[in-house]
């Protein structure tokens, strides 16, 4: 059940219409059921994967708070071992094991030592990648004793599956999210302002934005020997809005359906484009994950407390492994890796010449701002290409059209419309977040007056009607 | 409002400015997109998966009110839309039979005939009602194995993948969408922005005349020099057992059904293909031979009329000069087979023409058409009856130019289902 799709506006619906009605216990219940239900109209069988997930996680925290209260450390260590093992094995095995036997196979046989392995060929499941990660930061939070275990089952199995956010986060944080579920909800007229909204920009930015660059970018990624680099190159920034159109859209759906239910889900995003270098990329894109991976990877590994050298190398782990979260696949890592790299590249220059940025960073002149920030998009933005190309053949010849000094000049006049499109997509992300990014405030449009928000809420649905030919899955549901 | 005590702050104020402007704003859009004038302003819109189809509706909307009825409606993939061209048929058979008639050309790409009988009773029958269907197939559009692939790409249109979609929400979804003009329009602008950017979906590149012939310039000679096409032809090497073509027939049975079912009458046309296809062998012509056997079974089982200007020889279009590729013609090629394929129509037309009432506009029979196999309707007729045959031709060893005559043009009329077709042949010669 897609959230641009018909059956998702049909299931809010019901699922607010019950969950008015009734008490806090009962809508917790409503609310887990809901959730399986949800999860289970993709593929029931892995219902039973979630659970056990769950369970695990359940009892292990109770474990570990109990070892705690014994003053057993080694004992609470083993318990959290029980959960990352868990976890991660799952994870590891649904999504990682064909791509690590493979790699391995093809290795050794390029080492000249013929093996011949079977691959499994595993059904992914949906939204693995991101429940896993939800019910681990749980269980080592009680671990740091940063969070009581929950006493209820019930409760901890709705953190782990709130629907809105289960198959493609915000990763939430047991700590925020938990006494959320545990407490009862106010929902005030604002939230339901703000909800309606966040839905109605969520399916703009998925619908309009991300499916229609979609047309340019399968286009020109299906054969991009057949274009020269200006296509190439607005393919590439296609795909920028695609992507981020695509996930912010999912997040903004996922946290108004919530706002709608009470619920406050954290931001995932914060206009990541605007980003002036790439460690502010990384604190504007994918929060969720990039705070995760910082408070449970980089951090444990020693951050930037061990001197220089340990900290770079911390940063290319946690960048390698946030590309191998994405996907089993090499494109993902080369992601990662590209970006550890612009990491390490942009500390060591800040330390170099910490006076210059210093001088720079709080209040640099607008041609400077928008240096930075064109620089930071251009990075990012030809990152992607290793994102989305799935294969080498077509990473090869997308970047040997790309860097080519011929045919910047030439366009095929067939083609000139299709950059008419790719504008109308920059001008409309353009739209929605320059205001927040001026204004610092999400919700800058809710502040117009009553008319205006009238038209504009017109002016969406109308381009929401005349856009899209059906539901597309959400790129990040592949994860 | 808290969980713990509902409150009137939850009911939705459908008078709220943001409500009312934004359904006064669709409705102003919905009514816009219906007026005539308006609508020619906007770019075709593309539900179906296939852009053409679209195409076609436009043109059939402009074609009839100039036309009047429809006589025959041309049913087919592509090589149907290359290889046809109604207004020259049409005056074709008025010169051979002395009555008038007209044509549309409802050719569309990449079909199997089992795909073409979904647009026959999904698309054609809700918006031509011709007395006559004439369908046309060759022999790779009849293979099993073309099924899958075509039935991929078939699915990535919205309208065909509802159409064979048992669940309410989408038989729900297919009606609202072909209600309402604003989500029949949904991703129109996208679309057609996008157009040019590639070769693929390159529909539109092959503009249509109003009565849907859509001709491609390119000669087959250009296409291999310019490297469009492999060098080597693709030469069908199978055995071509009648259980080869069991699925199709089957498929050509249930369109036959429904031309029936809506009173009009069904034909069968064997597509002619570039010789190069079989080789120039006699191999090759035995390959060709056990297609059109196949074929011609099917229709005798069914008592289905079958024209054939090969005259059973499959080097009978040779001339590099009438093809695009190998199997779509030229706008040469086109003029010849549509002529040789008139004069072939028109002691059919002859004999039928006021026979086959004109069924009404306003309803139309239904028959199954989900059904995989129609097994039973292609069992009765395979290699039941003996195939006609053609007088032979002298085989050719290479590539010729010169143009069939006149005597090869066949119709392969069969007999009523049941009976035993003549030992010799049963088509007639002229």
């Amino acid at each position: 059940m897609l959230f641009n799709s018909l059956q998702y506006f049909i299931f809010l619906p019901l699922v607010l219409l019950v969950y008015y009605h009734v008490r806090h216990r009962t809508q917790n219940t409503f609310l887990l059921i809901a959730s399986y239900f949800f999860y289970g109209s993709w593929d029931y069988r892995f219902l039973t994967l979630l659970i056990a997930s769950t369970v695990v996680d359940y009892v292990v925290a109770l474990r570990i708070a109990a070892a705690h209260e014994q003053g057993n450390a080694t004992l609470a260590r083993r318990w959290l071992m029980v959960s990352l093992v868990t976890q991660l094995g799952i994870l590891g095995f649904f999504k990682y094991f064909d791509f690590f036997i493979g790699s391995a196979e093809s290795l050794l046989n390029g080492l000249g030592i013929s093996v011949s392995w079977p691959l499994l060929h595993i059904v992914l499941p949906v939204g693995i990648s991101f429940y896993t990660f939800q019910s681990l930061s749980y269980t080592i939070d009680v671990y740091r004793r940063q969070l009581e275990p929950v006493r209820r089952l019930d409760d901890f199995a709705l953190y782990v599956a709130f629907f809105p956010q289960l198959v493609a986060g915000p990763i939430e944080r047991a700590t925020t999210l938990i006494p959320q579920v545990q407490r009862p909800r106010i929902v005030t007229r604002t939230d339901w302002d703000r909800g309606l909204y966040l839905i109605l920009v969520g399916l703009v930015r998925k619908v309009v934005i991300a499916d229609g660059a979609a047309l340019l970018v399968d286009r020109t990624f299906a054969a991009p020997h057949q274009f020269g680099p200006l296509q190439l190159s607005a393919g590439l920034v296609a795909y920028a809005l695609q992507i981020y159109g695509d996930f912010s859209g999912y997040s903004n759906i996922a946290r108004g359906s919530a706002l709608l239910l009470g619920f406050d889900l954290m931001r995932n995003f914060r206009h990541p484009y605007f980003a002036r270098n790439v460690s502010d990329f990384w604190r504007r894109w994918h929060i969720s994950l990039s705070t995760w991976l910082r408070d449970y990877l980089y951090i444990p590994l020693g951050g930037n407390r061990k001197g220089r050298r340990r900290t770079y190398i911390n940063l290319m782990i946690t960048m390698v492994l946030g590309g191998l979260w994405h996907g089993a696949s090499w494109n993902f890592v080369i992601w990662g890796t590209l970006h550890g790299v612009y990491l390490v590249i942009y500390q060591a220059v800040r330390r170099v010449r910490p006076a210059f940025l210093k001088s720079r960073a709080p209040s640099p002149s607008m041609l400077g701002n928008a240096l930075a920030i064109g620089c930071t998009f251009v990075l990012s933005t030809f990152t992607w290409l290793f994102f989305r190309s799935h294969d080498v053949a077509t990473t090869k010849a997308y970047l040997g059209g790309l860097f080519t000094l011929h045919g910047w000049l030439t366009v095929p006049a067939a083609s000139v419309s299709g950059f008419g499109l790719l504008g109308v997509l920059v001008l409309l992300t353009l739209i929605i977040d320059v205001p927040q990014a001026i204004t610092d405030d999400e919700f800058c449009y809710l502040r117009a007056g009553a008319t205006a928000r009238a038209f504009g809420a017109a002016a969406a649905v109308l381009l929401l009607a005349l856009s899209g030919h059906t539901a597309t899955p959400f790129i990040y549901f592949q994860f | 409002m808290t969980s713990e005590a509902p409150s009137k702050q939850f009911r939705i104020n459908w008078l709220s400015p943001a409500v009312v402007v934004t359904v006064a704003v669709l409705a102003v859009a919905e009514i816009a997109f219906r007026v005539p004038a308006v609508e020619q302003l906007l770019p075709e819109p593309n539900p179906y998966y296939d852009i053409g189809v679209e195409t076609r509706l436009r043109a059939l909307k402009a074609w009839q009110p100039l036309n009047g009825r429809l006589d025959v409606l041309f049913l087919g993939s592509s090589v149907v839309r290359t290889n046809i061209a109604p207004v020259l048929f049409d005056s074709a058979v008025a010169l051979n039979s002395g009555k008038t008639i007209t044509s549309f050309n409802g050719g569309l790409s990449a079909l199997n005939p089992d795909l073409v009988g979904f647009y026959f009773d999904r698309f054609w029958l809700r918006h031509a009602h011709p007395r006559i269907v004439l369908q046309a197939v060759r022999l790779e559009e009849l293979q099993s194995d073309v099924v899958a692939q075509s039935w991929y790409r078939f699915k990535q249109g919205r309208f065909e993948r509802w159409w064979v979609s048992d669940r309410l929400l989408d038989r729900l979804a297919a009606r609202l969408y072909s209600t309402s003009r604003l989500l029949y329009y949904q991703g129109t602008w996208s679309d057609r922005l996008v157009q040019g950017w590639s070769d693929a979906g390159t529909e539109h590149n092959f503009p249509i005349t109003p009565a849907g012939y859509g001709p491609t310039h390119l000669t087959l000679r250009e296409a291999l020099a310019t490297g469009r096409l492999p060098a080597e032809p693709p030469v069908y090497r199978g055995d071509y057992q009648p259980d080869e073509f069991a699925v199709q027939l089957a498929a050509l049975a249930r369109s036959d059904s429904l031309a029936r079912a809506n009173g009009m009458l069904y034909i069968l046309v064997n597509m002619p293909e570039h010789c190069a296809r079989f080789g120039n062998s006699p191999e090759g012509q035995a390959r060709y031979q056990r297609y059109l056997d196949a074929l011609g079974s099917f229709a005798r089982s069914r008592g289905i009329p079958l024209l054939d200007v090969t005259g059973g020889d499959a080097d009978a279009f040779c001339n590099d000069a009438w093809f695009s590729d190998y199997h779509h013609m030229s706008p040469a090629g086109a003029r010849v087979f549509t002529t040789m394929l008139a004069r072939a129509f028109a002691p059919v037309w002859e004999s039928f023409e006021g026979n086959v009432a004109h069924p009404p506009a306003t309803t139309r029979a239904r028959v199954t058409t989900s059904s995989a196999i129609d097994s039973e309707a292609v069992a009765a007729g395979l290699g039941a009856l003996s195939t006609c045959t053609a007088p032979g031709r002298s085989r050719k060893t290479k590539s010729c130019t010169s143009d069939p005559s006149g005597a090869m043009a066949w119709a392969r009329t069969p007999a009523p289902p049941g009976s035993r077709s003549a030992a010799t042949s049963s088509g007639s010669s002229f």
